[in-house]
């Protein structure tokens, strides 16, 4: 055997193959692939992914803003067990799992209002729809799959306080694995609670996002629907006495979201004064409408 | 094997306006030109073919399947409308790999086929700029990408010169013949514009008022009859004039004299006129009907025409 102890030349020169067009010949997954796809590209909508740092900037800001309560939740719960020593003597009214969403309201809603925009409003602003369509993918699909990618991003932005709390709780309990362990209801409470909540708000964001294309109309409008049917809710309360003033209140819809959410914490009636089915039957019209508008707007898209 | 496209008595009437009235015909594997004025209802066969909108009565098929009904037969068609419709705040590639993944293509495929495909069609160095700063023929280039990303069996285009220069127009067709002739893809070209047709097609379908008044091979056109091309140094005038004396019909056309519809007998004639005359001979070379003088004195058509002047 002999070996070849000369150095190898380098070689100097190379060559580009053009290899021409090239046919697919791997398999196509139709349209779950374009559910996929659209779903994707709605979670990074949400969050700005892929945009330019402008467009980061409101999606982060506004997640902050929702996470902000819980920081300052953590840092008071933290200063009290620094100089109390404990918390056992310590009113916590108004900084559990169960108030979060009370607390967050506002900074929850202008998430879903200037964020749920973004799933509608350039699709129809930029005509890409008519893509979408020639595509294995009909509106409804399209809307199903904006729908739940939004729905994803704020479930997410709802339970990473939650997360947050139940952690800082559990740190600063004297015995923190007894704590979790005691309080381990809270998380599939928290769960269900944030999840219902997101889902009303990612309906009315988006069904309100179906009839323009410029998101500051619908992040305004959003809002606005959001405030208005707050206001006329209080309103006609207060004036109707009796039983229909109580029925009237049902179109408070933040206010019907935080006694479902209270009663999930609570798993009782809390105070209210009609049954909680109604609060949830309320709740779970207003996404059933939602999604009667957006299918009502884009039942002809394609055309 | 069923056809390509094929479309049996398809009416589409959007009230009192008929859009189609009961067209049949049948599209084959290759370049086939549907050639119309506006109104004449191309835009509305090609929704029809792609199930965005349903017929009045009749039916579209695709390779035998009707796309309304099932919709995943869509991963295998292609489509560039005639209008905008890209995203401004996107880069190219990131836009096509995401077309690539709503027409069924895996993540990856996606990407790579997106790439491959801004290559065809000249746009590697500019993947990676937003959409909106690209010009118009930048734009008509990533419309025709985001019909091929997918590799489809057929693309369907709508007015793909809509818009462009003398120059970006003939890219846009000599990438419309690479599609056809080396990717293998058949194409739909739906234009009201006669020039496009007879360069880039093999077929044509005419519309007319949502009728289709004329179908057949471009060549079978453009060879049924000749011309004649004659072009002379000197005695233009009197060559003409011995042309008429012989009861033989000509017009010039620039440097050129055309004669029609000349039979042996004629060529005779031509060759002794050119002799008694004697005007000196340039060049004398039969030359092919474009679509513009077959479709010359039919009525419905002239708006085409002046589609093609401009």
């Amino acid at each position: 055997m002999t070996i070849d102890t000369q150095p190898r030349q380098r070689s100097t020169e190379g060559e580009v193959y053009d290899l021409g067009y090239q046919r697919f010949e791997g398999e196509r997954s139709g349209p779950p692939q374009a559910l996929r796809a659209i779903w994707r590209d709605s979670i990074r909508a949400s969050l700005g992914l892929g945009r330019s740092l402008s467009s980061k900037l409101l999606p982060l800001g506004l997640i902050v803003l929702v996470l902000l309560p819980a920081v300052f939740v953590i840092v008071i719960l933290g200063f009290f067990n620094s100089f109390t020593g404990g918390l056992d003597d310590v009113d916590l009214e108004g900084f559990s799992n169960r108030e979060y969403f009370q607390l967050a309201l506002v900074p929850l809603m202008l998430y879903a209002s200037m964020i749920g925009p973004e799933m509608f409003c350039p699709d129809r602003r930029s005509n890409v729809l008519v893509l979408y369509f020639t595509r294995p993918l009909t509106p409804m699909n399209y809307v199903a799959a904006r729908w739940f990618g939004f729905l994803t991003v704020s479930t997410l932005v709802l339970w990473s306080p939650q997360l947050l709390l139940f952690a800082t709780h559990a740190v600063i309990a004297d015995s923190p694995a007894d704590w979790a362990r005691d309080n381990l209801e809270i998380i599939p409470q928290a769960a269900l609670s944030g999840l219902i909540l997101a889902a009303m708000l990612t309906s009315v964001a988006l069904a309100v996002s179906s009839f323009t294309d410029r998101r500051p109309y619908a992040a305004g409008a959003t809002l606005g629907l959001l405030v208005l049917f707050s206001v006329v809710g209080e309103v006609l309360a207060e004036l109707v006495s009796g039983s229909t003033g109580d029925y009237l209140e049902l179109i408070d819809l933040l206010q019907a979201v935080v006694n479902v959410n209270n009663w999930i914490f609570d798993d009782v009636q809390s105070g209210t004064p009609l049954s909680s089915w109604f609060y949830l039957a309320d709740v779970v019209a207003v996404i059933a409408i939602g999604w009667v508008v957006m299918w009502w707007r884009y039942r002809g898209a394609a055309e | 094997m069923p056809a390509l496209l094929e479309a049996e008595q398809l009416k589409k009437h959007y009230g009192s306006v008929r859009a189609l009235d009961g067209v049949s015909f049948v599209v084959e594997p290759g370049i086939t030109g549907l050639l119309g004025a506006n109104g004449a209802g191309k835009s509305t066969a090609l929704k029809l073919f792609l199930g965005l909108i349903g017929p009045t009565a009749g039916r579209a098929l695709f390779e035998g399947v009707d796309v309304s009904v099932q919709p995943a037969a869509r991963q295998r068609i292609g489509y560039m409308p005639e209008h905008d419709c890209l995203p401004r705040n996107m880069d190219a590639i990131e836009f096509l790999s995401y077309m690539g993944q709503l027409s069924g293509l895996p993540s990856h495929d996606a990407r790579v086929r997106a790439a491959d495909t801004l290559r065809h069609v000249g746009l590697e160095e500019e993947r990676y700029r937003p959409l909106g700063d690209y010009s118009t023929g930048m734009k008509q280039r990533v419309k025709l990408a985001q019909a091929l990303v997918h590799d489809p069996a057929l693309v369907l285009l709508d007015e793909p010169t809509a818009g462009l220069d003398p120059m970006g127009r003939q890219q846009m067709l000599e990438l419309v013949e690479h599609t056809g002739r080396e990717f293998g893809i058949s194409v739909v070209l739906s234009s009201h514009l006669m020039g496009d047709v007879e360069r880039t097609c093999d077929r044509v379908i005419v519309l007319d008022a949502g009728n289709v008044s004329q179908e057949g091979s471009v060549a079978g056109f453009t060879t049924e009859t000749t011309l004649l091309a004659i072009q002379v140094t000197e005695g233009a005038e009197p060559f003409l004039a011995e042309l008429g004396r012989r009861g033989i019909q000509s017009r010039v056309e620039g440097e050129t004299i055309v004669v029609e519809n000349i039979d042996d007998a004629g060529f005779n004639s031509i060759r002794d006129a050119i002799v008694t005359s004697g005007a000196l001979l340039y060049s004398m070379a039969p030359r092919q009907h474009s679509l513009t003088e077959l479709f010359r004195d039919d009525p419905a058509l002239q708006s085409l025409r002046e589609g093609d002047d401009a």
